[in-house]
C-alpha cells in the first residue's frame, strides 16, 4: 500500500500538466524504503500528517526563472531539473518531500505581473536565472540565493549571485581541438584587445604541447583585417574565432569564410551558430550539463548556504566539442571522430 | 459591246457593290482596326516587358554586385573589388561598371573590352556621379535610381552594411530576433548597360508584329469576303423573293436600284411596298368583312331552301314509291277488268248481229211463230234496250280501264310526250264522279297544246291533288275553272276555284311538306309539296294567285322543248 502511495505520488510529481510545469510538486523521497515494517505501516498516517502540514504557496523551494523558449535554455532547464530533483532536500519538513521547482517563463509573463512575481522569488530558497533576461530580472534579489547560467551579458552582479561562465578556458579549449583535430598545428587568432586581450593572456601562458604555434593578430581597425587575414595564409592550420561581436560581424565574418575556403583552413568556433555559415567545428560548452551543474551547485547552497568557498564565477565543466564534417572534408582537413561530441546536420538533412 | 450583253453581265456578275461593298468595307476596317490596335496594344505590351525585364535585369545585378561589393568595399580590398566586377560581366550588355565611395566619389570605373573605345565617353558622361551623391546622402528609403540614356541603361545601387550586434546571447546562439543593427552606408555601385540589345528585342518585336500583321491581313480579307457575302445572299434572296412576290417588273426594279444603291435600300422599298400592299389587303379584309353577316345570311338561306328541298324530295320519294305501288294496283286491276270487259264488248257486235237476225226471223214469220207478236216487239224493244246499256257500260268500263291505264303508267316514260288535255281529261274522269253532284267544271282547253315531255302518271298525280284541293276547299257547291294554253314558257294548266282562298299569312308554306289545313286525318300536308316536286322535276313552275274569300288560282307551267330532270337521270341510268 506504501509502495502504490509513494509510486502514485511519483507519478503525481512526474506528471505533464501545466499545473505541474509551472509549479511542480516534488516527489517523495526514497528514503522510506529503508525503514523496517513497523514503522511502514505507520507510513499513510505520517503522509497524511504531512500532507496537513503542506507547505503553502508562497513557500517555494526553488525557483526557475527562464529567459525565453530558447533551444539552448530549454536544455539547460531539462539539466537542471533532472539533477536538482534527484538531489536529497537540505533540512526541515522537505528531507522527508524532495527538492521541488517551480519554473517561470519570463518572456510568457505579463509585464504587469512583475511585482508580484517579484515577491514569489523573495520568498525562495533558490532562484535559478537563466539567459540574460532572466539575470536582469532578477538582479535586485538581495536575501535569496541566485544561480545563473547562459548569462554573456551578465556583470557587476551582488554577492548572493552565484554563475557559471560560457567561456572555457583556452587550455581545454585547445585540448578539445587537438583531440578532434590532431594534424593542426598553428592556430590564428584575431583578437581584440579590449574585448578579448585577457583571454590572449591565459591562451598563451597555458600551452598544449600539440599545438606549437598560436599565431595573434590584433584586429582593431577595419582595413586591418585583409592584411592580418594575408599574413595568417600559410601560416596556420586553423582559425580560432573569438567571441568578439566585432569579429563575428557579418562582413568579417564573411571575410574570414573566404579566407578560410581560399586557404583551406579550418575556422573553430565558440559556438555552434556558426557552424552553419560554413566554421568547421565548434568547441563550446554543454547546455544540458551546464544545468545539471547550476542544479549541483544550487544544492550545495541549499545545503551550505553561500559560503565563501564558492567562487561567484565557475566555469562550465564540460566541453562540448561539434563537427561541420561537410566543411571538413571540402577543406580536405582530417579529424578524428573521437573527439567529436556530436556532428553538425543542417535543417532539413544533409 | 452591244448593250443587252452588258445588262447580262451586270445581272450576272455581281460586283461588291451597294450593301456588301459597306459591309465588306466596315468589315475590313473593324479587323484592320481591331487588328492594328491589338498589334499596337501587344507592341506596347512586349516594349513595356522588355523594358520590365531590362529594368529587373539591371536592378538585379546592380544589387547582386551591391551586395557582393559589401565585404571588399568595407575593408577596401581592391583586389577582390576588382575580381566581384569582372564576374559580373558576363552579362550581356554591360558596358561599364563605376564604384563611388559614401561621398559619391567615383572610386573604381571598370568596362567591358567591348567598351573600351568608347570609356572616355561613359567616364564623362554627365550626371551620373550626381545622381549617385544624391542617392547616397538621401535619408531612408529610396528608390533605386534608374537612367536611361539614348544609347544606355544606367542603374544605381548603394552598398550598405550593417555594424555588429550588442547582443551578447546572439553572439552565442540563433535567438530568432531580427536585430536592430546599425546599418552604414559604403558607397555606391552604379552599372552601364547598352541599349543595344534591347534596341534589337524591340525591333524584332516590331518585326514579328508586322508578320503576324501580313499573315492576318489577307485571313482578314478572306473572312470578310466570306462573312459579307453570307450576309448579303439572304438578304438578297428575300429582296427577290419579294420583287417576285410583289410583281415588279425588270423595268421597275432597276429604276428602284437606282434610287436604292443597296439591298438594304431596295429591301426598305419592298418592305414599304408590301405593307402598302397588306393595307389594301386589310382595307379589302374590312369591305368584305362588312357585307360578310349578310352573305352568311343569305347562304345560310340558300342551305335551309336547299335543306327543305331536300326534305320535300324525300318526302316526294316516298309518295312517289307509294304511287308507284299503287300504279301497279291499279294496272293490274285494269288489265283484269279490260280482259273482262273485252269479252263484253267483243260478244256485243255479234250479239246484235244475232238480234238483228232473230229480229229478221221473227218480222219473217211473223204471227206463225209468235202470237204474242206485240209482247216481242216489247222484249225487242226492251233488248235493245239492255244491249245499249250493255254497249254503254262496257264503253264506260273500257273508259274507266284506259283512264286508270293512263294514271297509272309508270315513271319510267316520263320522257314521253304527253298531251296535256288528254291527261286533264283522264284525271278528270277519275276523279269527277265522285264530285259530279256539287261541282261544276269548266273545261276551257287550247286545242294546239303541243306535247309536253315527261311523265303522264306524275303530271295526272299533280292535276288530281289541285282538283281535289279545289273541290276540298268548296266543300258544298263549288266550282272549277281548268284553263289550258301555251305561251313561249311552255304549256299553262290553271285551275282556279271559287273557295275561300289561301291566307297570306300561309302562302309562303303550303308547297312545304306536311303543311295542311285540313282537320286532323284528312290530309297528309303532302300534296302541294309533291306537285311542287313533280313539276320542278319536269322543269317546269308552280304558281299561286289568291286573295282571300276570292278563291285560289293554280298555274302550272311545263316547258316543251326540255327533257325532265328524272327523265335525263333515267337515261343516263
Amino acid at each position: 500500500m506504501q509502495e502504490g502511495l509513494i509510486s502514485a505520488l511519483r507519478n503525481g510529481a512526474q506528471g505533464s500538466t501545466i499545473y505541474d510545469r509551472l509549479f511542480r510538486v516534488g516527489k517523495i523521497s526514497p528514503f522510506l524504503y529503508g525503514f523496517d515494517a513497523s514503522v511502514k505501516k505507520c507510513v499513510p498516517l505520517i503522509t497524511m500528517l504531512l500532507v496537513a502540514l503542506a507547505v503553502p504557496a508562497w513557500a517555494l523551494d526553488c525557483v526557475l526563472l527562464q529567459s525565453s523558449p530558447l533551444k539552448p535554455y530549454e536544455e539547460a532547464r531539462q539539466g537542471f531539473e533532472k539533477v536538482w530533483l534527484a538531489q536529497p532536500s537540505a533540512t526541515g519538513p522537505k528531507s522527508i518531500s524532495g527538492n521541488t521547482v517551480t519554473q517561470i517563463l519570463l518572456s510568457e509573463q505579463q509585464t504587469t505581473s512583475g511585482f508580484s512575481l517579484k515577491k514569489q522569488l523573495q520568498n525562495a530558497r533558490l532562484v535559478v536565472a537563466i539567459g540574460d533576461q532572466a539575470v536582469e530580472f532578477v538582479k535586485d534579489l538581495r536575501e535569496v540565493p541566485v544561480v545563473y547560467l547562459l548569462a554573456p551579458s551578465a556583470a557587476f552582479l551582488p554577492k548572493n549571485f552565484i554563475g557559471i561562465e560560457m567561456r572555457i578556458q583556452p587550455s581545454r579549449q585547445m585540448a578539445a581541438i587537438n583531440k578532434a583535430l590532431p594534424k593542426v598545428r598553428s592556430i590564428g587568432v584575431l583578437y581584440n584587445p579590449g574585448q578579448s586581450g585577457q583571454w590572449v593572456q591565459e591562451a598563451l601562458l597555458s600551452p598544449v604541447a600539440s599545438v606549437q604555434t598560436l599565431l595573434f593578430k590584433k584586429f582593431d581597425s577595419q582595413t586591418s583585417l585583409p592584411g592580418a587575414l594575408q599574413e595568417m595564409a600559410g601560416a596556420v592550420d586553423a582559425y580560432w574565432l573569438l567571441p568578439d561581436p566585432q569579429l563575428t560581424a557579418p562582413q568579417v565574418l564573411g571575410s574570414l569564410l573566404e579566407f578560410s575556403m581560399k586557404h583551406r583552413i579550418p575556422i573553430i568556433s565558440f559556438s555552434e551558430k556558426y557552424l552553419a555559415p560554413g566554421a568547421a567545428m565548434a568547441v563550446t560548452f554543454d547546455t544540458v550539463d551546464m544545468g545539471a551543474q547550476a542544479a549541483e551547485l544550487g544544492a550545495r547552497i541549499a545545503r551550505d548556504g553561500l559560503s565563501g568557498d564558492i567562487p561567484p564565477l565557475t566555469p562550465p565543466r564540460k566541453v562540448r566539442v561539434v563537427a561541420n564534417p561537410t566543411v571538413l572534408e571540402r577543406l580536405g582537413v582530417p579529424y578524428a571522430p573521437k573527439g567529436i561530441d556530436a556532428t553538425y546536420i543542417p535543417e532539413g538533412g544533409r | 459591246m452591244s448593250f443587252p450583253v452588258l445588262h447580262w453581265m451586270k445581272k450576272k456578275i455581281r460586283l461588291p457593290r451597294g450593301y456588301r461593298l459597306k459591309l465588306f468595307l466596315t468589315f475590313l476596317g473593324v479587323l484592320v482596326l481591331c487588328g492594328t490596335a491589338l498589334i499596337v496594344l501587344f507592341g506596347q505590351i512586349q516594349r513595356q516587358t522588355l523594358l520590365e525585364e531590362t529594368y529587373n535585369k539591371g536592378n538585379f545585378v546592380s544589387t547582386i554586385l551591391a551586395r557582393n561589393l559589401e565585404i571588399p568595399l568595407f575593408f577596401m580590398n581592391t583586389e577582390q573589388i576588382s575580381a566581384n566586377v569582372e564576374a559580373i560581366f558576363g552579362a550581356t550588355d554591360l558596358v561599364s561598371v563605376f564604384i563611388y565611395d559614401r561621398e559619391g566619389k567615383r572610386i573604381f570605373s571598370h568596362f567591358a573590352p567591348q567598351a573600351e573605345g568608347i570609356a572616355p565617353r561613359l567616364e564623362e558622361m554627365g550626371g551620373l556621379g550626381q545622381i549617385m551623391a544624391e542617392h547616397l546622402a538621401a535619408d531612408g528609403y529610396y528608390p533605386n535610381p534608374r537612367w536611361r540614356q539614348e544609347h544606355y541603361f544606367v542603374f544605381s545601387k548603394r552598398i550598405s552594411t550593417a555594424g555588429y550586434s550588442r547582443d551578447q546571447t546572439s553572439l552565442y546562439f540563433d535567438t530568432g530576433k531580427v536585430e536592430q543593427r546599425q546599418v552604414t552606408d559604403l558607397g555606391g555601385v552604379q552599372i552601364v548597360f547598352s541599349r543595344a540589345q534591347y534596341t534589337q528585342g524591340m525591333e524584332r518585336i516590331i518585326r514579328h508584329v508586322l508578320l503576324l500583321f501580313l499573315f492576318f491581313l489577307p485571313i482578314s480579307l478572306f473572312t470578310a469576303v466570306m462573312l459579307t457575302r453570307d450576309v448579303v445572299r439572304p438578304l438578297r434572296a428575300l429582296v427577290e423573293t419579294l420583287s417576285i412576290r410583289l410583281g415588279i417588273t425588270e423595268e421597275e426594279e432597276e429604276e428602284e436600284e437606282e434610287k436604292a444603291t443597296d439591298e438594304l435600300g431596295q429591301l426598305d422599298i419592298r418592305m414599304k411596298q408590301l405593307v402598302t400592299r397588306l393595307e389594301q389587303s386589310f382595307d379589302t379584309i374590312a369591305l368584305m368583312n362588312e357585307g360578310l353577316e349578310e352573305k352568311v345570311a343569305a347562304r345560310t338561306a340558300e342551305l335551309t331552301r336547299a335543306m327543305q328541298e331536300l326534305k320535300e324530295a324525300q318526302a316526294l320519294l316516298v309518295q312517289s314509291e307509294k304511287m308507284g305501288a299503287m300504279g301497279q294496283l291499279v294496272a293490274g286491276v285494269a288489265h283484269e277488268v279490260n280482259n273482262t270487259t273485252n269479252f263484253i264488248t267483243g260478244a256485243l257486235p255479234p250479239l246484235g248481229k244475232r238480234l238483228d237476225e232473230l229480229r229478221r226471223i221473227l218480222d219473217g214469220l211473223g204471227k206463225q211463230c209468235c202470237p204474242d207478236a206485240s209482247r216481242v216487239a216489247e222484249l225487242m224493244q226492251s233488248i235493245d234496250l239492255l244491249m245499249g246499256n250493255v254497249r254503254e257500260g262496257a264503253r264506260r268500263t273500257s273508259k274507266i280501264v284506259s283512264d286508270l291505264k293512263n294514271f297509272s303508267r309508270p315513271d319510267n316514260d316520263l320522257a314521253r310526250p304527253i298531251d296535256i288535255n288528254h291527261c286533264l281529261e283522264s284525271t278528270l274522269a277519275l276523279a269527277l264522279p265522285e264530285y259530279r253532284h256539287r261541282l261544276e267544271v269548266i273545261r276551257e282547253f287550247a286545242d294546239d297544246l303541243p306535247p309536253v315531255p315527261g311523265s303522264q302518271g306524275q303530271l295526272c298525280q299533280v292535276f288530281m291533288n289541285l282538283i281535289i284541293n279545289a273541290v276540298h276547299a268548296q266543300p258544298d257547291k263549288g266550282f272549277l275553272l281548268i284553263r289550258t294554253f301555251s305561251t313561249e314558257d311552255g304549256v299553262h294548266v290553271v285551275f282556279a276555284d271559287k273557295g275561300a282562298g289561301i291566307p297570306k299569312n300561309i302562302q309562303e308554306k303550303i308547297f312545304e311538306p306536311f303543311f295542311t289545313t285540313k282537320e286532323v286525318g284528312k290530309g297528309t300536308g303532302l300534296g302541294l309539296s309533291v306537285s311542287f316536286g313533280i313539276i320542278s322535276r319536269h322543269r317546269g313552275r308552280i304558281l299561286m294567285r289568291s286573295e282571300p274569300g276570292q278563291g285560289a288560282e293554280f298555274e302550272v307551267i311545263l316547258p316543251t322543248g326540255q327533257e325532265p330532270i328524272m327523265a335525263q337521270h333515267e337515261e343516263h341510268k
